[in-house]
């Protein structure tokens, strides 16, 4: 038997009937095949279309977004990143506020390390910020806690002791500039009352310039922190207390296991902003010394705003700033790292 | 996507809030280098008509800044708006509150400072280095000028030529010289007997009859003088008893000069016996001027500034020139001054010096002291408005006249190092504080003028 020439997609040796039949499948597999593709290039060139509508939609909602924070975002590159960006800038020039600005490297930060007085400055502040921010922190938690036990008189409480934190810290540093004078002041009276024959001259006598300093700090800050300390102690469920108190807990255990713990995200808040707000010390010691604070009063801050606009030496004040900004930076990490220990997070 | 968690958000806000303090430092004086050239601004010449000695409208418009409490700006505006019915030149007053120099400054640096400003001695230096005022010296020494150069206090305006050249690129608006004022009644009860003025009259106001004034009011349980950090007080005990604080090439020689060592050795000795009182030790916020209104002080090394405020009081007072050692003299004492400048970025230049002439010459002094001024006028042929109340108060007011006469601005050693004006009166506060000996005291403290640095 001779065979006959292959067709194409002719199956060699099988009987026409079945041939048939395979041509026939062969062909439904063809046209699922580019039913298939049809389908894909139909979806794909609706899913382009969508991908595109969608991108459009959300550069649209974007657009909107941005304008309606563009008032915001304005401000904050003109007068937060654009002065941060030209202090960084600045520490690395030499300039007196008017005329060219010269690069110099590394001049200023070798001016500041090398200034006796700055080093004094900056262990003015360290001070200031270890006697602070603990004397705060402590006495507003106390504060909130016997608030929190004070019933309907306790708003009334929490504004009497918010009054000083929206008083003008010049008004403030005035007032305490009598009551920290040693001919005139009822602390001072109070203390030789107290047995304390010769109490200090507060603002004159090198030992206790800082801690008065801190003392009328405290006086300002303590309703700000008593009010966050009371938000937090209001978010601890009375649930947990009760359980405690049915397991036999005492107070202090109450304190220690439930309390601390679970107002350590507050705590740690209040920690960090005090410790920004401290190294910042400047209104206070500006109002009580005006220009000519002495040595053992004098903070960083203040000397970045002596040398600067006193002195017209914006690069050093600059540098000051700027290794100011990078100890915060450094603080503010290492606190973020330590609350992994001993910070609790309800959520 | 990203959420924006407790941690990430106390982080970042953290961050933020830290970035204020070095954002702060930047000023938002990120505008380019204000130096503008000397002359800047619409400049003509000495034969614009507002600068002849004739005519009257000026015209045009003047824009005028100044530091002012709320009484000065009263009158300040007063005389803008006098001005403006005389020479009709529309001068906008504006009073620049709070930190004036680094106000100034950056309003220089951004282009919108007022056409004629104050100008304090420790930014006259820092201003003329940087091209931001213009010489007026020249115009003020013309025939146009309707203030002349020479009616003008001159041994008031060597501050005002910080390189020495005879280029002057302000003129004093008016000035205010130490002066030992006293409490008359003060005395008496120490039995002091005769009081300053009168020794000094009688040509005995010596440094001895001051030792004497100062123990008999301290054992009075009085405090007797107060001396301050601040250059005036110190250098004005140099001066008034010989001392020559200055070589001829400016540089500082205190140490070297026997009289100012003899000085300092004098304070030194009543700061140990506690018959002169060191300001620095007494409590903050209590001002000297305080003590004295009080009268729990007896003498007071101050300017004018001080008369409407004892006005109100009831005690005797009068002033003296400080003591000297013949006692009769009157020597070299500190006077604080202020002057006006005329901005390099002047609209029109030759307006502003204009204004500046009439403003600090004889009409524009009288205008603004007349009537309860609290400064001594610094130009010749106004010396009666010290004494316009009758009786005059002080009764010796015409002292004023004298000391302004005689005295001496801030020297240029200290007006121009700015951190030496910045920090002088902290380092010394520093050295009395520490109670370094006089000699030491001489020898650091003109180290510390020369260098701007500490020995």
């Amino acid at each position: 038997m001779t065979e006959r020439p292959q067709a194409d997609g002719e199956v060699v040796g099988v009987q026409p009937a079945a041939a048939d039949a395979v041509t026939e499948t062969l062909a439904v597999a063809n046209k699922a095949k580019a039913d298939l593709k049809l389908q894909q290039r139909v979806e794909q060139t609706a899913g382009e279309t969508h991908r595109r509508a969608l991108r459009k939609r959300r550069m649209r909602d974007n657009l909107h977004g941005y304008a309606f924070m563009a008032p915001q975002l304005v401000g904050l590159l003109a007068f937060m990143i654009g002065p941060l960006v030209f202090a960084i800038i600045l520490a690395f020039m030499k300039w007196d506020g008017f005329g060219n600005r010269t690069f110099i490297g590394f001049g200023n930060f070798e001016t500041v390390f090398q200034n006796e007085q700055y080093r004094k400055s900056a262990l003015n502040t360290l001070w200031f910020t270890a006697l602070q921010v603990p004397s705060l922190m402590v006495s507003a938690f106390l504060f909130a806690l016997l608030l929190q036990r004070t019933g309907p008189m306790k708003n009334v409480y929490r504004t009497a002791f918010f009054a000083p934190q929206v008083t003008a810290t010049v008004a403030v540093s005035v007032v305490w500039l009598w009551l920290l004078n040693p001919e005139i002041s009822p602390l001072t009276a109070g203390l030789r009352k107290l047995g304390w024959a010769a109490p200090p001259d507060w603002l004159n006598d090198p030992t206790f310039v800082i801690p008065a300093v801190v003392l009328v700090s405290v006086w300002q800050g303590l309703g700000y922190q008593v009010v966050m300390f009371m938000a937090g102690l209001e978010n601890v469920p009375s649930s947990m207390y009760e359980a405690a108190s049915i397991d036999g807990a005492s107070e202090v255990q109450k304190m220690f296991r439930i309390t601390l713990p679970l107002i350590s995200p507050t705590i740690l808040f209040l920690s960090i902003t005090s410790i920004i707000g401290s190294f910042q010390v400047f209104d206070y010691i500006y109002v009580f010394f005006d220009t000519t604070a002495p040595a053992y009063g004098r903070t960083i801050v203040y000397e970045i705003v002596q040398v600067a606009f006193r002195e017209f030496n914006f690069g050093v004040g600059a540098a000051l700033a700027l290794l100011l900004f990078i100890a915060l930076l450094l603080l503010t990490g290492l606190q973020l790292i330590a609350q992994k220990k001993w910070v609790f997070y309800t959520e | 996507m990203t959420t924006l968690n407790r941690r990430t958000l106390l982080g970042a806000s953290a961050a933020g809030i830290s970035a204020v303090a070095l954002t702060a430092c930047g000023g938002g004086s990120g505008a380019g280098p204000g130096g503008g050239g000397t002359t800047g601004g619409k400049s003509g010449d000495a034969k614009a008509d507002y600068m002849k000695a004739e005519g009257n409208n000026f015209g045009g418009s003047i824009s005028w800044g100044s530091w002012a409490n709320p009484g000065e700006a009263k009158r300040f505006n007063e005389y803008a708006a006098s001005f403006k019915q005389k020479y009709g030149t529309d001068v906008k007053f504006q009073v620049v509150s709070g930190d004036y120099a680094s106000k100034i400054q950056t309003q220089l640096v951004g282009n919108a400072a007022p056409d004629v400003f104050y100008v304090g001695d420790n930014m006259m230096a820092k201003l003329v280095e940087n091209n931001a005022l213009v010489e007026i010296g020249e115009y003020m020494k013309s025939s146009a000028s309707r203030s002349p150069f020479d009616q003008h206090l001159t041994n008031l305006l060597d501050w005002c030529q910080p390189k020495g050249d005879g280029k002057f690129y302000g003129m004093t608006v008016d000035c205010n010289p130490a002066t030992f004022w006293f409490n008359q009644d003060l005395l008496q009860e120490a039995g002091y007997g005769d009081d300053p003025a009168k020794r000094f009259e009688g040509g005995a106001w010596t440094q001895e009859a001051v030792d004497e004034l100062f123990t008999k009011v301290t054992a009075k349980g009085k405090k007797a003088h107060v001396l301050e950090s601040g250059y005036g007080h110190w250098l004005s005990w140099m001066t008034t008893f010989g001392g020559k604080p200055w070589a001829d090439n400016g540089d500082c020689q205190i140490d070297k000069d026997d009289a100012c060592m003899k000085a300092i050795e004098w304070m030194w000795g009543h700061l140990d016996k506690g018959t002169m009182t060191y300001g620095g030790s007494l409590p903050k916020g209590q001002g000297v001027d305080a003590l004295f209104y009080a009268k729990q002080l007896a003498t007071i090394p101050y300017g004018r500034w001080i008369l409407p405020n004892l006005k109100e009081l009831k005690f005797n007072y009068d002033i003296a020139p400080y003591p000297t050692i013949d006692g009769k003299e009157i020597m070299p004492t500190v006077v604080y001054v202020a002057a006006m400048g005329v901005n390099a970025k002047a609209k029109n230049v030759d307006l502003a010096k204009a204004f500046t002439a009439i403003y600090t010459g004889v009409e524009g002094e009288k205008a603004r002291l007349a009537g309860g001024g609290n400064a001594v006028p610094a130009v010749k042929g106004l010396e009666n408005l010290v004494e316009e109340d009758n009786p005059p108060l002080p009764k010796h007011a015409k002292t004023f006249n004298d000391l302004a006469g005689k005295g001496y601005a801030i020297p240029l050693k200290i007006a121009n190092n700015a951190v030496v004006a910045s920090n002088l009166g902290t380092v010394v506060d520093k050295w009395i504080k520490a109670k370094v000996s006089a000699a030491d005291f001489g020898k650091k403290l003109t180290t510390y003028i020369n260098t701007g640095k500490e020995s």
